[in-house]
């Protein structure tokens, strides 16, 4: 049998129709004037430096009296969370009853490359948090961490503990060394202080080109080409420029700042190890006595299952829930079906608490 | 836009398409293609694909109207496009012989197999999927301090043995700076070094990436063979489902390859060798600066230190100035509460004596309640006051 039965007339039809979507696409695209970072209503709340911490706003009004802060990755943008109508995991959190705040970091420019993991953790994000106690008069509040920002709440909560009433962890990473873990096997000999040291800010460009390099003919191929099939529909045309927005969308990082996370977390492993230092003090996970849900994808490259699952033998509670999402690292945030899944059970098992 | 260039790229593929249907037909009845299918009045420098060449003419007319972002995006579409379009030219030069009859032999399968998947490689590698190494490229482009353009120039083919000539121009790089200027020649040399470590290692990278392309391959050559040889998987029965094929075998060789230490060893010498460059660079931008009298780069790094440090104890002092404040607070309404009680036994039983002095009485309680009445309901321990707050905002 021949592996390939393409007839002539399936192959002349196959290649004109894709020609003819192609063509019929590039009309789509001219009609898209801008994308939008964004599709829920907010307020700016609180800012500091380039630090934004904002309050959506939703039509109902919030059942649960505690309020949820989401901490995002210092890579790329928050408004993967939000980034449209039908996808937006901060609007399905606002049907869950949350009272949802985001802290929006900003772009580091050169002036805050002594800019420290202390300095966002102990200073931002502890201030972010004091801002909204202190707002509804509450000693302790609602964190949801998501990435590298799980990472950061998962080193908030065992610092301040008594801050934090139920800690949420999305695709965090807390063993850096896994052996599936394809990041961590390139950076483990990087010259992390060379490369800072020379760079200062560590650029968003850099951090791309190492993301895509992870699955680059999915990422910088395939994806083109579907594409193809998908792009007649001007709405799907433009939700697919939302996303390829949202990739390409990727902040320097400040250099201290990338000196630690990569040194620390990734080339010596301490979080796991209690040997992690922010502002004089330790990171102790056995210090996180809140109840703790960790939600990871089991299909992502980046952070894979492992990376983050280890949270279990690592965290002081014993109230620790897991839940695992079937998909990747985005479309925990962005696939239909996150949606119908994530938020609600993270609404659910906030309600419980 | 106008319907203009669409129309006259649809014109321009029904021309094309009599080519290439003459071609088709030609597969099947078992003639010899055409020798250059695309070669048409309506075009005179067609190339021996027909498609590619209306996709090449329809992009030049089009993509002129569309936006930077979008003719961006689009462009990778196109790019993609096109080497879809290789492909598939590929296959049905591959199978024209083919179809319709099974090989006989397993060597004739293999034989088929290689023929169809031998230009893959060069096909996606020298149009659509020239990353990482390149956009590595492009990306240090955007890096300053040394052009990264200049890097771009470090192309090298991948046959190029540099051993002996890297030995000669170690001697020379070596040897010691002499005269006035000695450290400047030092400097030099050592940048001319770094240099080459960086070229050694892209080399490196380079051999690295094609191997990855060549072991794909053949993964692909034995994923057609197992779909040949097997009764339960259907065949692959479009081009689509053959590009989707390849890139599944690309990603699985890639995933492997990339995990080994030495693919690990490579990429971080790559990467660490360049850094190294660009310090090197960076310092003598740097002492240029210096003599022109501008200010450098480590000048304006030991400023922005320091203010990061003052910005630091500036926070911890307004917040520990709040949680001052609140402490004194808390003892206010405390001492003022135990003023109050104190004041309810001590002048209760008095108030039980009629005496002329009770006018003052009232005087006493009135202030305390005041006191008591100006602290908050509740103190927050740790949270900052509205003050602190304000004070902690950067204009």
């Amino acid at each position: 049998m021949l592996p390939i039965t393409i007839r002539p007339d399936q192959a002349t039809e196959e290649i004109l129709n894709f020609n003819k979507k192609l063509a019929e696409g590039l009309e789509n695209l001219k009609g898209i004037d801008s994308i939008s970072t964004g599709v829920t209503p907010f307020e700016i709340v609180y800012q500091e430096d380039k630090m934004v911490l904002v309050r959506y706003k939703s039509d109902k009004k919030p059942t649960n009296k505690v309020p949820l802060l989401i901490v995002y990755a210092l890579v790329n943008r928050p408004y993967m969370t939000d980034i449209q109508e039908n996808r937006s995991t901060i609007k399905s959190l606002l049907d869950t009853g949350q009272d949802v705040y985001l802290i929006d970091w900003g772009y580091p420019d050169r002036a805050d490359r002594f800019l420290t993991m202390d300095d966002y953790i102990n200073g931002y994000l502890d201030r972010c948090v004091d801002f909204i106690r202190q707002q509804h008069n509450l000693d302790k509040i609602n964190i949801l961490g998501i990435c590298q920002g799980g990472t950061f709440s998962l080193c908030y909560g065992s610092l301040h503990a008594d801050k934090v009433r139920n800690l949420v962890a999305m695709v965090t990473p807390v063993d850096f060394k896994t052996p599936d873990n394809m990041l961590s096997s390139w950076v483990q000999n990087i010259d992390v202080d060379l490369m800072v040291d020379t760079l200062g800010n560590v650029s968003g460009d850099l951090l791309n080109w190492t993301f895509l390099s992870l699955k680059p003919f999915r990422l910088m191929g395939q994806k083109y080409l579907d594409m193809v099939d998908a792009i007649n529909s001007p709405e799907r045309a433009k939700n697919f420029m939302r996303m390829e927005k949202w990739i390409f969308d990727s902040p320097d990082q400040a250099g201290e700042t990338f000196r630690q996370f990569t040194k620390d977390f990734y080339q010596e492993n301490k979080l796991i190890k209690g040997e992690v230092r922010l502002g004089g003090q330790s990171v102790n996970l056995k210090n996180l006595s809140m109840p703790v849900l960790n939600i990871y994808a089991t299909e992502d490259h980046l952070v894979p299952p492992k990376a983050s699952k280890a949270l279990k033998e690592h965290v002081g509670t014993k109230d620790y829930t897991e839940l695992a999402f079937p998909g990747g690292h985005i479309g925990i945030y962005v696939s239909g079906k996150a949606h119908k899944q994530v938020p609600p059970a993270i609404g659910e098992w906030l309600r419980a608490r | 836009m106008s319907e203009k260039p669409i129309f006259n790229w649809a014109e321009s593929m029904q021309q094309y398409q009599k080519a290439y249907v003459d071609a088709c037909h030609a597969f099947v009845d078992g003639a010899k293609q055409p020798e250059n299918p695309g070669q048409t009045q309506a075009s005179a420098k067609a190339t021996e694909n027909p498609w590619i060449d209306a996709m090449n003419n329809w992009w030049q007319s089009t993509s002129g109207d569309s936006s930077d972002s979008s003719r961006e995006f689009y462009g990778k579409m196109v790019d993609q496009g096109k080497a879809f379009l290789e492909m598939t030219e590929n296959f049905s030069t591959a199978f024209q012989n083919a179809q319709g009859s099974s090989p006989a032999t397993a060597a004739q399968l293999k034989t088929l197999i290689e023929h169809a998947t031998q230009n893959f490689q060069n096909v996606f590698s020298n149009s659509a999927w020239q990353m990482p190494l390149s956009n590595w490229q492009h990306v240090m482009s955007s890096m300053s301090v040394l052009p990264g353009d200049g890097f771009k120039g470090m192309d090298i083919p991948l046959n190029f043995n540099q051993s002996d000539l890297q030995d000669n121009i170690d001697k020379i790089l070596s040897a010691p700076g002499v005269g006035q200027n000695r450290e400047k020649q030092e400097q030099q040399q050592k940048l001319l070094k770094l240099l080459m470590e960086y070229q050694s290692a892209i080399q490196e990278y380079s051999e690295s990436q094609s191997e990855i392309g060549n072991l794909s391959v053949r993964k692909f050559q034995e994923r057609l063979t197992e779909i040949a040889n097997s009764n339960d998987t259907k065949p692959l029965s479009s081009f689509k489902e053959v590009f989707d094929c390849w890139v599944d075998c690309c990603e699985s060789v890639y995933a492997d390859y990339v995990m080994t230490d030495k693919y690990a060893a490579t990429h971080v010498r790559m990467v660490n060798a360049l850094m190294a460059v660009k310090q090197l660079g960076r310092r003598m931008v740097d002492e240029s600066l210096g003599t022109l009298n501008m200010p450098t780069r480590q000048e304006l790094d030991t400023l922005h230190y320091r203010f990061h440090e003052i910005r630091r104890k500036d926070k911890a002092q307004s917040k520990e100035l709040g949680d001052l404040k609140n402490e004194l607070l808390t003892i206010i309404n405390t001492q003022a509460e135990q003023i109050k009680t104190l004041q309810e036994k001590t002048i209760a039983p008095v108030a039980k004596e009629p005496t002329p002095r009770a006018p003052a009485k009232t005087t006493v309680k009135k202030a305390a309640a005041a006191k008591a009445g100006s602290a908050p309901k509740r103190v927050t321990r740790k949270a900052p006051s509205a003050r602190t707050t304000a004070k902690t905002k950067e204009a």
